[in-house]
């Protein structure tokens, strides 16, 4: 079948709109008897337009206006969450814009002072001092260290206490170890 | 309360007065995007878009011209919208048709008509899918809403002339598919349904 049988497949829609004058739709008639490629075209736009207007009107879930009105509360609410959100991000940036200016500026001085020769000689010995008496006194405590273990080695009754007193902690663990196993049932 | 003292209280900022319009209107602007979009879950939304949209845009509203018209301007441009930005996807005929809507309006169906009708809108999904956006509005503003050449021209932007060539256009679209593949199960459909009616 072809739809290009001009005029009458043109008068063919405006008849079934109801549209077509009557003088042209008593030729169109005339027409559709003889032309069977245009009544095949009159019966399948007949048909279609049947199954369109018997066609359902399709609904939509209960409770359409109740879920309309959470949602228009909800897209009014958006705007106020975007205003918050942008006051918290110009907030940040207005803090960064105060804070990054006076971090820099007290960088610089900083760096400007380190930069003039007597500070910065006065930092290395500072600095010399510091490294020096660190070692002095680890160096003192490695030499007592040192004095002590030998003193200890050369004294067998120093040793011996140790051994003692090792003991003795080694059997109170033990001990109390067993009086919680106890407590415990097991 | 009216139609237009709804409207005027909506636009003056009272938005319990825009519930009656979304309950008055529910079903056919739903009815419209799930005929344009073919799809329930999809159908529910855009409608409830096209309802936000209304009330976003109410002061826009010419209180002299057809508030149905203007709602569903809204919502077949959304549609129309939505069915440009995914593509759409052209649905053979010979695809299995889309499931029907669960929910049609039907004055006490017996379980015969009640298939039989869910049939026929599969029917119509099927060919409504194969048309061009522009098209398929035409079509359903033209047969769901029984609007006007000039109804449907003041609701999709356009002239009368433009509908009247696109309505043909759908017409004989949909009716060459029909006819062109008589043995697919969307076709079967057609005639089953019309030999019902008979």
């Amino acid at each position: 079948m072809t739809l290009t049988h001009k005029p009458y497949t043109e008068w063919i829609q405006l008849a079934l709109d109801g549209d077509l004058p009557t003088e042209q739709r008593a030729e169109l008639d005339a027409h559709l008897a003889e032309c069977q490629s245009c009544a095949s075209t009159w019966e399948a736009l007949a048909r279609l337009e049947r199954l369109f207007t018997q066609a359902p009107l399709a609904a939509p879930r209960p409770g359409f206006t109740g879920r309309f009105n959470a949602r228009l509360k909800q897209q009014r609410s958006q705007p106020k969450a975007l205003w918050g959100a942008l006051a918290l991000g110009f907030g940040a940036i207005g803090s960064a814009a105060l804070v990054l200016p006076i971090g820099l500026s007290a960088l610089w001085s900083l760096v400007q002072l380190v930069g003039q020769p007597a500070t910065s000689a006065a930092l290395f010995n500072s600095a010399s001092t510091t490294t020096q008496v660190a070692l002095t006194l680890a160096n003192a405590l490695f030499i007592t260290g040192r004095g002590l273990g030998e003193w200890a080695l050369s004294t067998p009754l120093v040793w011996l206490a140790a051994l003692a007193a090792l003991a003795a902690t080694a059997g109170w663990l033990y001990y109390m170890r067993r009086l919680s196993l106890q407590g415990l049932g097991l | 309360m009216t139609e237009q003292e709804c409207i005027a209280r909506a636009r003056a900022g009272d938005e319990t007065a825009f519930s009656p319009l979304v309950d008055a209107y529910q079903s056919a602007v739903y009815n419209l995007c799930y005929r344009m979009l073919g799809d329930a879950h999809e159908a529910e939304d855009a409608a409830q878009e096209a309802f936000l949209r209304a009330y976003a845009q109410l002061r826009r509203y010419d209180p002299t011209r057809s508030f149905k018209t203007w709602l569903f301007s809204i919502a077949s441009h959304y549609c129309i919208d939505v069915l440009r930005k995914r593509r759409l996807t052209w649905l053979s005929i010979d695809d299995e048709a889309l499931p029907p809507h669960p929910a049609l309006h039907e004055p006490n169906p017996g379980p015969e008509e009640t298939t039989q009708r869910r049939e026929q809108s599969a029917v119509i999904q099927a060919f409504l899918a194969r048309l061009a956006p522009d098209d398929r509005s035409m079509l359903v503003l033209r047969y769901w809403y029984d609007l006007s050449y000039e109804e449907i021209a003041e609701a999709s932007g356009t002239t009368v002339s433009a509908v009247k060539s696109r309505l043909h256009r759908a017409r004989g679209a949909m009716a060459e598919m029909m006819a062109a593949e008589p043995r697919t199960r969307a076709a079967q459909l057609a005639l089953a349904v019309e030999g019902w009616k008979r």
